[in-house]
């Protein structure tokens, strides 16, 4: 008995918390895969998770996202030292290419959205070196067609806006 | 007891135009400089982010003068540096050029070949000038073992047989090292061939001139009196 209890220590924090999506879905994740939301982290500190915690702006289908990542990163903030985990390295490589890979409108923003609101810096900046990526290399009108945004200068904020930047880029 | 509640405020669907300062600053702070100047015509919900990241990341927002420098840690970055600040640039390969001056915010490099370029080190254009060869006192050969040299005469005291005196014999790489001493640009080189390049090169106080897009260097003829020349020059540039 004392053997088991040890080894769900030392699986994974031990204790279950339930993550509650703005419609309604429910996800069990051990206190370690939860804790790499710093936003959890701290409710777990506080010890107000006992009854599962309700995430009103974050979705299923993202915080399912969010789940599958912290269960992927979830050995990596907890094990050091731990044998098994120069193969993981390059799984988890994997699966944070392929997830970065995969993301487009609408779905990036709400997951940038996610990770800013549940505090996971890892998570936050795959993301938003995905955006900066999709900018790379593109003119303002370019990056306006990438993510569907009005033009909304007139034309005497965009002479100045020329102005502004003409001892660099003088055109 | 009910399950603990974080309230949020919930941005509506996927409309980038208001995605959260925070978010756009983490965006921006790792954008290029140029692509950061795009993002900041981009909207304007987005200038108060930009305005931020720029701040920080590009603190130059007028002519004062900036210091461009490379060091051994970043081999083929550079840093620009102003009384303020140091940032890093991803500045094109100007490490294993030789500078030769600046202004109007582009710099210029002569390359391994001696040869000599515009380079802006914000946004990444260059622009070749003229080859070295196109001066009137330089020309190329082959040695014995069949390596590029140059040869420069770069006598100022011409002999009566021969105006332009005996050549001296120099590796591609060295030429550059004696034969620039100083290059004025007339404006920034992206008003086109309005720009003149003005170059006071040797034998001493030899000027010769090119437009941008010019194939050849044009030899200014001087007054007899060739010292002085570089004091002369600095006031004009002033």
């Amino acid at each position: 008995m004392a053997a088991a209890a040890a080894e769900a220590t030392i699986d994974g924090g031990g204790k279950m918390i339930i993550l509650i999506s703005a419609d309604g879905k429910r996800f069990e994740v051990t206190e370690a895969v939860a804790s790499q939301s710093q936003l959890i982290s701290n409710m777990i500190e506080d010890d107000c998770t006992e009854n599962g915690v309700r995430l009103p702006n974050v979705d299923g289908d993202i915080l399912t996202m969010v789940v599958d990542y912290c269960n992927m990163h979830a050995g990596d903030a907890a094990a050091d030292g731990d044998t098994t985990k120069a193969s993981s390295t390059e799984e988890l490589k994997k699966f944070d290419a392929e997830l970065v890979q995969a993301l487009e409108n609408p779905v990036l923003f709400k997951l940038i959205l996610a990770a800013n609101f549940l505090n996971i810096k890892s998570l936050l900046d795959m993301t938003c070196q995905r955006v900066a990526d999709m900018m790379s290399g593109k003119t303002p009108e370019q990056m306006r067609e990438t993510f569907s945004i009005e033009n909304d200068f007139t034309p005497e904020e965009e002479a100045a806006i020329r102005q502004e930047n003409a001892w660099a880029f003088d055109d | 007891m009910a399950a603990a509640e974080v309230s949020a405020v919930v941005v509506s669907d996927s409309d980038w135009s208001r995605l959260p300062d925070d978010m756009l600053i983490e965006v921006m702070r790792s954008l290029e400089i140029p692509d950061l100047l795009s993002a900041g015509a981009v909207c304007s919900s987005w200038r108060p982010a930009y305005t931020a990241v720029r701040r920080v990341r590009l603190p130059i927002t007028d002519k004062s003068p900036c210091l461009l420098y490379s060091c051994d840690a970043d081999a083929d970055d550079d840093d620009v540096a102003t009384p303020q600040q140091r940032r890093h640039l991803q500045a094109p390969p100007t490490r294993p050029r030789y500078t030769v001056g600046s202004g109007h915010g582009w710099i210029v490099t002569a390359d391994e070949l001696s040869n000599l370029q515009v380079i802006n080190p914000l946004s990444g254009v260059q622009i070749d000038l003229p080859p070295v060869t196109e001066l009137y006192n330089v020309e190329s050969f082959t040695d014995e073992q069949g390596n590029l040299m140059y040869n420069n005469y770069e006598d100022s005291m011409p002999h009566r047989d021969d105006p332009l005196g005996f050549p001296v014999p120099y590796h591609p790489q060295r030429l550059r090292l004696f034969l620039y001493f100083r290059v004025i640009l007339s404006c920034s080189p992206s008003a086109g061939s309005d720009c003149v390049v003005l170059l006071l090169h040797s034998p001493d106080g030899q000027l010769s001139f090119a437009r941008i897009g010019d194939h050849c260097w044009t030899k200014c003829p001087i007054a007899a009196n060739n010292f002085g020349i570089s004091s002369s020059l600095y006031q004009l540039y002033h």
